[in-house]
């Protein structure tokens, strides 16, 4: 996008993606910078003279990579918006970090595992390392089959499989499957029904209900809502966990993002938290499948805060669903 | 944010006493609008060195807050040269003493966020774990506070300003929910250390909550500049 500046550093032209960008029209010029922008940092760039670099636009929350052309009496100003490639640069980043990460520590163990076998331990010790190796190779092999998995969905190569099913049923199977550990409490309209694709819908309420089970406090019950809404099934699973802060909300459907690194990878060995879920829960790619899992079925996914403490996960399908829909 | 904000400048819809006066009017309201600018970019930033215990971000936010008390002492100054030199009276002066009560507000925004700053600087020399989620919620809420208030002052627009004024009951609410778990923690907390973590972080919500009582505070006076009523929103 481009501002054409007069010596006053008044906007007094803009082409089509600026004027679309700051919403504003070409009949209000000229206008005043921060009329026209409402950018302070934009300004003071340009006051303080710098040619170039990249800026902060905090009222509107981007980042721009800014050139400036002297164009006298007045400037001419580019901006080119980068807030998405900067994104995307951390998330590539992040996940080759995070993946090493999370291959490392089952890793360790393996091998730990091993040198103990190697050491010709007594015959109850021998069963326990073998049994530990086991545990850690179906792990990474878990891991595999999911980013597999993923990478399956993502590229539109798995077809729905449609059916009409009632949506408390759905609910309720997930939770006994799951063996909560929580109470659940529903909001559901009797004899709700949906025609979507159960099995994967199946997958995503193990994997949201799961999450939430592992973030509520002993005792605290895991809300699920559903309803149709504005021509859309909408379902929501609400914890009473701490809850999430707002600048993760974007990013937790990524694969292995944790919000804090110090909660990471829980295990199952430990009786604790809900039992029998896939090897999806835990491994850091279970929103993101989830994610994918709704998207296919024309869908969106986001993440809120509770009004007071929990987190909120929440899924809508367009009803009736476009069954030949391609996602990105 | 409006499509279509008016295009008749903020305070240009004052009686023009005067050529002189209203190219004061104007460069009055530009570093008002200046100050405000500066004022959303601090927080932006405090939050930012908030959120990853960054003592160097912290220390900038602080650097900062002089461009904006600069930007302060000279708007105080034209005021006051303008309001002396004219003999405003009416409707004029009461566009001044706007531009100055917002002025005030923002100058105190800004010292908020220095003060998170500091209190960042101190919680980043301690040992900490992830903040409560409460800190990012109401930051987000108070942020977006003052960049809503930025769109009502360029506007000009009392219903908008009444809009964002009323936001900020959500802001008080999550400070209470914060107060009271860190008053929790600090029954619990063991050491000196633990008591300055959680007094500090007492004071970085109180922080919070205050731009979002300023935020009002700002409201109000654009309805004071729009109608010369004085309200109370809060």
């Amino acid at each position: 996008m481009a501002l054409l500046l007069d010596g006053d550093r008044r906007v007094i032209a803009a082409n089509a993606a600026a004027r679309a960008f700051f919403r504003f029209a070409p009949e209000q010029l000229p206008l005043g910078l921060l009329d026209a922008t409402r950018e302070g940092r934009l300004l003071e760039a340009l006051r303080d003279g710098t040619p170039s670099g990249e800026l902060r636009l905090t009222h509107r929350q981007r980042t721009v990579q800014m050139e400036v052309a002297p164009r006298p009496p007045g400037t001419l100003v580019f901006l080119t918006d980068v807030t998405e490639l900067r994104r995307l640069e951390t998330v590539r980043q992040e996940f080759v970090a995070n993946l090493s990460h999370e291959l490392r520590t089952p890793l360790t163990s393996l091998r730990l595992a091993v040198e103990s076998l190697l050491a010709d331990p007594p015959p109850a010790a021998r069963e326990r390392f073998a049994a530990r190796a086991l545990l850690e190779t179906d792990y990474l092999a878990g891991i595999v089959a999911n980013l597999r998995e993923l990478a399956h969905i993502e590229a539109g190569r798995t077809a729905l499989t449609l059916s009409r099913f009632g949506v408390r049923d759905l609910v309720e199977e997930a939770a006994s499957r799951l063996r909560l550990g929580r109470p659940l409490e529903l909001s559901i309209p009797d004899g709700l029904h949906v025609t979507a694709d159960r099995m994967k819908l199946a997958q995503v309420l193990d994997n949201l209900l799961d999450n939430a089970a592992r973030f509520s406090p002993p005792g605290s019950p895991v809300v699920v809502a559903a309803a149709l809404d504005d021509g859309e099934f909408r379902l929501t699973v609400r914890d009473h966990g701490p809850g999430i802060s707002p600048e993760h909300w974007p990013r937790v459907f990524e694969r292995f993002y944790k919000v804090d690194p110090a909660r990471s990878r829980p295990r199952r060995t430990d009786g604790q938290g809900p039992q029998g879920a896939r090897a999806t829960t835990g491994s850091g790619l279970g929103l993101a499948i989830t994610k994918h899992l709704v998207l296919a079925q024309g869908g969106r996914v986001w993440t809120e805060a509770a009004r007071d403490r929990g987190q909120i996960f929440g899924l809508a399908i367009p009803m009736p669903i476009n069954n030949a829909v391609t996602h990105t | 944010m409006a499509d279509n904000p008016r295009t008749v400048p903020f305070l240009a819809r004052a009686p023009v006493t005067g050529e002189t006066f209203s190219r004061e009017l104007e460069q009055l309201r530009e570093s008002l609008l200046r100050m405000a600018g500066l004022v959303e970019s601090q927080i932006d930033e405090a939050l930012l060195a908030l959120r990853s215990f960054d003592r160097v971000a912290a220390n900038r936010v602080r650097m900062q807050d002089q461009s904006i008390n600069e930007l302060f002492r000279q708007l105080r100054e034209r005021v006051f040269q303008v309001i002396s030199a004219q003999r405003l009276v009416g409707r004029d002066l009461r566009t001044l003493m706007g531009v100055q009560y917002i002025a005030i507000e923002l100058e105190r925004i800004g010292d908020y966020a220095v003060r998170i700053g500091r209190r960042t600087s101190t919680l980043a020399s301690l040992p900490h774990g992830p903040l409560r989620p409460e800190f990012g919620l109401m930051g987000e809420l108070a942020s977006q506070q003052v960049r809503d208030i930025l769109d009502a002052l360029i506007e000009e627009d009392p219903a908008r300003a009444r809009e964002v004024a009323a936001k900020d009951d959500e802001i008080d609410r999550l400070y209470h929910r914060l107060f009271d778990s860190l008053v929790e923690d600090f029954g619990q907390g063991a050491d000196a250390e633990d008591a300055l973590r959680v007094v500090t972080l007492i004071n970085i919500a109180h922080n919070l909550e205050r731009i979002g009582d300023r935020v009002v505070n700002v409201a109000e006076d654009i309805i004071f500049l729009d109608s010369g009523q004085v309200v109370e929103l809060g």
